[in-house]
């Protein structure tokens, strides 16, 4: 398999998972999760955000309000999504091999 | 890490020592019990949701005394953010019962407390600030539900604590001791007071120096010995010993309320946190208050349950795309989201107290709550509308499994060919339940009463809003010299 993270070729992806509150959220974020983690399950593993050494960290926001606590957070690069289409986004960037270029990771989150 | 579990606060009540009354009997069990459990259920779910990654992030917070992660139910609001959180939380949990799910009460009694204890040491030189942070440290590491006891019986309206006829009527010491103090009255409409932990007793209204016996503050055990719990009935409240998964309506969760008796109960020292310092009463009252008035965020949740159950029932009876349908969803979307604005706002427009803890904002909490005593009314009221009169002609679903009578229900109220009568029939129940069953209870009447009814709220209007400051506004533009 191709590399596509920092990690070295053949592995496959240590993603973070860290969800805001879900108070109100506009659409079902652990079914959009769960489908993320069956569909990119060559590419990567899903764990805690709080796991150590992950590539990246999921942000996986109920609406674009953004609320969740980022603060607890380690140094790796946060990808942020508010919605099913950005979940998408998200999912063809990682099969495309294409999650840190710059347009990916970079142009769509942030540390806040 | 001092989180419980859902199972494990089940199991820890299961050790509690509590003398329950209802029907006029002692309920042995009140976990297992069919009417009281629903309010159990709906309390773990505060436990159950804070280990859950996909809500932790509103549901825990760092405690500031151990920089250990607990419950925010337990938590001491250190800034804006939690305080828009706690409305957020309530939200979330409203949705996620459809209830009252009680806990909130216990988490606005330790706030107001972390304030006014502070501020009676400050004048009087007492430590009960201290004592109150060594209790709330046991709450946050052992994960309780606090009850917060404030509504006393209050006899004759007219009359103060000290005149009335039967002293009982306010809560009162009766007793001071080398050791602690007895106390003795009644706390009415606790709601989820067999679900607590702990008890904690705070004084109903302001007070001057006559009724300083009455002005106590305080945590107990929920079952020291002397405490006395009577159940409240609720409307259809025995349909949840039919059996059946149909006409409770919310076959999961639930409220309850009682009366606790106070039967010159003692309380050490150790876990009193006002006495007799009748001054700071009424500030600890309005503190709670405003605490309390914000936390009807939950009834957003309560409320966007209803507005679903009102689309789905226009679904299910096929009148879905009538534009008076239409409206009226959207009238109580709009009912609903004002509500959210205002416990929004008044968290967001927060400020710091001397003690360190913040509170919300206490003009807004009050108008927030003024609306609250209004808007579910008229939501419940197109709820109703848009339901049609089935919600409350339905047979029973025992008469829908009768096999003599139950081919006619599946027949007749059928209506869009592509729902099931039963479908239809659970939704129906369900407005039922919300509207004008056991869970109407929170929705409507406690929107109205609970955490002050709403002449309460209209005194602390009149009091906060700064009319000066509007009449020179309206001088200023008329040419009116200032």
């Amino acid at each position: 398999m191709e590399s596509i993270n920092n990690a070295g070729p053949g592995k496959r992806l240590r993603i973070g998972i860290k969800y805001c509150g879900g108070c109100n959220p506009e659409y079902d974020r652990v079914a959009v999760v769960n489908r993320l983690v069956e569909d990119l399950a060559e590419e990567a593993e899903f764990l805690p955000a709080s796991s150590p050494d992950l590539d990246l960290v999921l942000v996986v926001q109920g609406c674009r309000t953004a609320c969740a606590d980022l603060s607890s957070l380690n140094e790796a690069p946060l990808w942020i999504i508010t919605g099913r289409e950005q979940a998408e986004n998200f999912r063809r960037a990682v099969k495309d091999k294409k999650i840190f270029e710059p347009g990916g990771l970079g142009g769509r989150a942030g540390r806040g | 890490m001092p989180m419980m579990t859902a199972e494990q606060y089940e199991e820890s009540l299961r050790r509690l020592n509590l003398v329950v009354y209802m029907f006029g009997e002692r309920v042995k069990n009140p976990v297992d019990d069919p009417i009281i459990r629903p309010s159990m259920q709906a309390v773990a779910k505060t436990y159950d949701l804070a280990q859950r990654p996909e809500h932790e992030d509103i549901m825990t917070a760092v405690s500031h005394l151990t920089g250990e992660k607990i419950n925010r139910f337990t938590h001491i609001h250190q800034n804006i953010d939690d305080l828009l959180k706690k409305s957020k939380m309530g939200r979330l949990l409203g949705r996620e019962t459809g209830c009252c799910f009680q806990r909130c009460v216990g988490m606005d009694a330790l706030n107001a407390l972390s304030i006014v204890t502070y501020d009676i040491d400050a004048k009087h030189g007492t430590n009960y600030n201290q004592r109150f942070l060594n209790y709330l440290r046991y709450v946050q590491q052992n994960d309780l539900v606090c009850d917060g006891a404030m509504t006393d019986t209050k006899g004759h309206r007219k009359l103060a604590p000290h005149q009335q006829p039967d002293p009982d009527q306010f809560l009162h010491v009766v007793e001071e001791r080398a050791d602690g103090i007895i106390v003795r009255g009644a706390k009415a409409h606790q709601t989820g007071a067999v679900n607590s932990h702990e008890i904690i007793v705070m004084p109903t209204i302001a007070m001057r120096e006559e009724d300083k016996d009455y002005a106590v503050s305080f945590a107990l055990p929920s079952d020291a010995d002397g405490i006395i719990y009577i159940m409240g009935r609720q409307s259809c409240d025995t349909r949840k010993l039919e059996g059946g998964a149909l006409d409770q309506g919310n076959l999961l969760f639930g409220g309850h309320e009682a009366l606790v008796v106070f039967d010159d109960v003692f309380v050490p020292w150790d876990r009193v946190f006002m006495f007799r310092e009748y001054e700071f009463a009424g500030a600890l009252v309005e503190s709670f208050a405003a605490y309390h008035r914000q936390s009807y965020a939950c009834k957003v949740g309560v409320g966007d349950v209803l507005i679903g159950a009102s689309q789905l029932a226009a679904q299910y009876n096929g009148a879905d795309q009538a534009s008076h349908i239409k409206d009226k969803i959207i009238e109580m979307n709009h009912l609903n989201e004002t509500l959210y604005c205002g416990c929004i706002a008044c968290a967001s427009e927060g400020h710091r107290e001397p003690s360190g803890t913040y509170s919300v904002n206490i003009l807004l909490a009050n108008v927030h709550k003024q609306n609250v005593t209004r808007f579910p009314y008229e939501i419940a009221r197109l709820a109703q509308d848009i339901a049609g009169g089935l919600m409350v002609t339905l047979p029973s679903e025992k008469d829908l499994n009768s096999p003599e009578v139950g081919h006619w229900l599946y027949k007749y109220f059928k209506a869009n060919p592509e729902v099931s009568t039963k479908e239809r029939m659970h939704i129906l129940r369900l407005i039922e339940n919300l509207t004008l069953g056991t869970a109407a209870v929170g929705y409507l009447t406690e929107s109205m009463h609970g955490a002050g009814s709403p002449q309460a709220q209209r005194i602390m209007i009149s009091r906060r809003v700064n009319m000066p400051e509007k009449m020179k506004a309206a001088k200023k533009l008329c040419g009116i010299d200032q």
